[in-house]
């Protein structure tokens, strides 16, 4: 497999930012209670991701490494100001949901972890396929993490009604707590599913 | 010393392009934001005074505490009723409520315009099943005793907060306007 697609494919399950890297939890566990606020937290994360990664790469000889990470910062935290007006002139609903999780998407360490241990160091190529594979990594996980919240809290996903009025909401999956729960029955799940396909030899 | 001044060019550099980048995504997006808001803020004006075709803010109408902003509700220029923006404190921060009234300062409409309570249980004070309680008549609001409206099960806090602050305003508008 070529390097690129090699370095695209580990964010999606092998290295998936928030399931086996565990990072970026802030976001992962407070935004999650519907699936579609999951979908545009990821989605603002994939465009800052790549974004950063493109402008990062590109310059990663130009900048002294003493002063590298606010550098990094400074790129990152611009992108997510576009992303912040962005959403706020184009989806001022979704804009109002992820509030004040939209602009702590700066100190998101999956971010600043991709730019630092991958983007400064690799080609422009392996560094967007890098991005893109980690964004939608993320994005998966937030969007499964918010389809479950969202099933047993309220009864819909994606805002459609599934469960019928008589369910009456499991309140604890709307709160963080179900956030906590359903992520570590997701990261069991996976624990699970990687045990099976070890022995076939897969990857 | 030339290290130093590498670094702190590199740096300069970096915030330079950005805040100049940053200031163009500003120009092009802010009136679509503002524009955003403002249509919010109608819209929702409407919903609290139904009748009013027009609004206009009443800048001559002076604000006591805990009130942000009064709008005018006008139909054919004349004044049908008010919008009152006020502030109360919830669980998880302020609460912003916007209530319409109208001349005999009976509530004609209420809305949560801002919030950050627990998703679920205070967030519910956005619903229209414990927001119409208010629209009921203003006893309801006003009972000498005790307020007439049935808070949320779960959320005494915000649902109190909402109560108590469209309480006081009903109250002391009253002395206000008339």
């Amino acid at each position: 497999m070529p390097q690129p697609i090699k370095d695209f494919m580990k964010g999606l399950w092998k290295q998936n930012p928030a399931l086996r890297l565990i990072l970026g939890m802030c976001p992962t566990l407070a935004v999650t209670n519907m699936a579609v606020n999951g979908l545009a937290m990821g989605l603002a994360t994939l465009f800052v991701l790549v974004a950063s990664g493109i402008i990062i790469s590109l310059v990663r000889n130009l900048i002294p490494s003493k002063v590298r990470i606010p550098c990094y910062i400074v790129v990152i935290a611009s992108f997510v100001t576009v992303a912040d007006y962005f959403l706020a002139a184009f989806f001022s609903d979704m804009h109002k949901v992820l509030g004040i999780y939209l602009p702590l998407v700066v100190v998101n360490c999956i971010i600043l972890g991709r730019m630092e241990a991958f983007a400064s160091k690799n080609p422009l190529l392996n560094s967007i396929a890098d991005a893109f594979g980690m964004g939608i990594g993320f994005t998966w996980a937030l969007v499964l993490l918010g389809s479950v919240r969202e099933f047993f809290g309220f009864g819909t996903v994606f805002g459609l009604t599934l469960l019928g009025s008589w369910y009456p909401g499991m309140l604890v999956m709307k709160l963080p707590t179900g956030a906590f729960i359903t992520l570590g029955l997701m990261i069991a799940l996976m624990n699970i599913i990687n045990e099976r396909i070890k022995p076939s030899g897969a990857q | 010393m030339n290290e130093t001044l590498r670094l702190t060019s590199t740096l300069t550099i970096i915030c330079i392009l950005s805040a100049v980048a940053l200031s163009f995504v500003y120009e092009s997006m802010n009136p679509i934001i503002e524009e955003n808001k403002n249509n919010r803020l109608m819209a929702a004006l409407k919903e609290v005074v139904p009748l009013a075709d027009n609004f206009e803010e009443a800048r001559d109408i002076e604000k006591f505490e805990g009130i942000e902003f009064i709008f005018k509700g006008l139909k054919d220029n004349r004044i049908i009723g008010y919008a009152i923006l006020s502030e109360a404190s919830g669980y998880g921060g302020d609460i912003k409520i916007l209530t319409g009234i109208n001349i005999e300062v009976e509530i004609t409409g209420i809305k949560i315009m801002e919030h950050l309570e627990t998703p679920g249980l205070g967030a519910r004070i956005e619903e229209r099943e414990f927001l119409d309680q208010f629209t009921m008549g203003v006893d309801a609001v006003t009972e000498a005793t005790k307020p007439n409206i049935d808070a949320i099960t779960g959320a005494t806090v915000s649902s109190t907060a909402v109560i108590s602050t469209v309480r006081e305003l009903i109250g002391s508008i009253d002395i206000e306007i008339k």
